[in-house]
């Protein structure tokens, strides 16, 4: 993937979270291209980046149950 | 009809994930409190100051909220899930600017803050959201 791409994706308002995430990857690219980050502190950067899809899997995970708990209680005092 | 609706309950969720996260955790007062500490740590790094204590001050909020979650047992296995991409975050960091002869990069400070601050508002969300 360019970072013209990223530069689209960072542009789009209907999915603000690849945006978000595609300004960061142009944000860290951007400074090592620069000379702002050495290579071990680019590549540990882009492992965050990664370990971010993980917490956002985690996160749904959690909100998907708290809202199959919520929904099947709320059925539970109608019932 | 409660009983029924228990049943699909339990179904629900064990479509969810394994046997072992079939019940989520529920609210803690504790972890809320400890993920706004963690989301007020990260605001106010300083970039421009000594990086080395500011991680310490994340680190160690963190590892509280790993400790309680583990000493309050079962069924909390989903929020130290959550937590650990952000720990190893903050470990690499941590283990960068405690290494002998580091000289603070106020760049990689200022990107690591954005991650961080990225990484625990998802989190936040997430375990304020619980019900």
């Amino acid at each position: 993937m360019s970072l013209q791409t990223l530069y689209e994706i960072a542009g789009r308002d209907d999915h603000p979270w690849a945006a978000t995430r595609a300004a960061m990857v142009i944000a860290i690219t951007e400074q090592y291209q620069g000379g702002g980050l050495d290579r071990s502190e680019y590549l540990e950067m882009m492992q965050d980046l990664v370990r971010m899809d993980a917490l956002d899997a985690e996160a749904s995970d959690i909100e998907l149950k708290t809202m199959l708990v919520t929904a099947v209680y709320a059925v539970a005092q109608v019932v | 009809m409660k009983k029924l609706l228990a049943i699909l309950s339990f179904a629900l969720l064990s479509g969810c994930a394994g046997i072992t996260g079939l019940i989520p955790s529920f609210w803690d007062d504790n972890q809320s409190h400890r993920i706004i500490n963690v989301r007020l740590d990260i605001e106010r790094v300083d970039c421009k100051a000594q990086q080395l204590p500011q991680v310490v001050k994340i680190r160690d909020d963190l590892a509280w909220f790993k400790l309680y979650s583990e000493s309050k047992g079962g069924r909390q296995a989903d929020v130290i899930l959550l937590t650990k991409p952000m720990t190893e975050t903050v470990e690499d960091w941590h283990k960068r600017v405690s290494t002998e002869g580091h000289k603070d990069n106020s760049i990689y400070c200022d990107l690591k803050k954005r991650v961080l601050q990225e990484q625990s508002a998802r989190a936040a969300k997430a375990i304020l959201g619980r019900f």
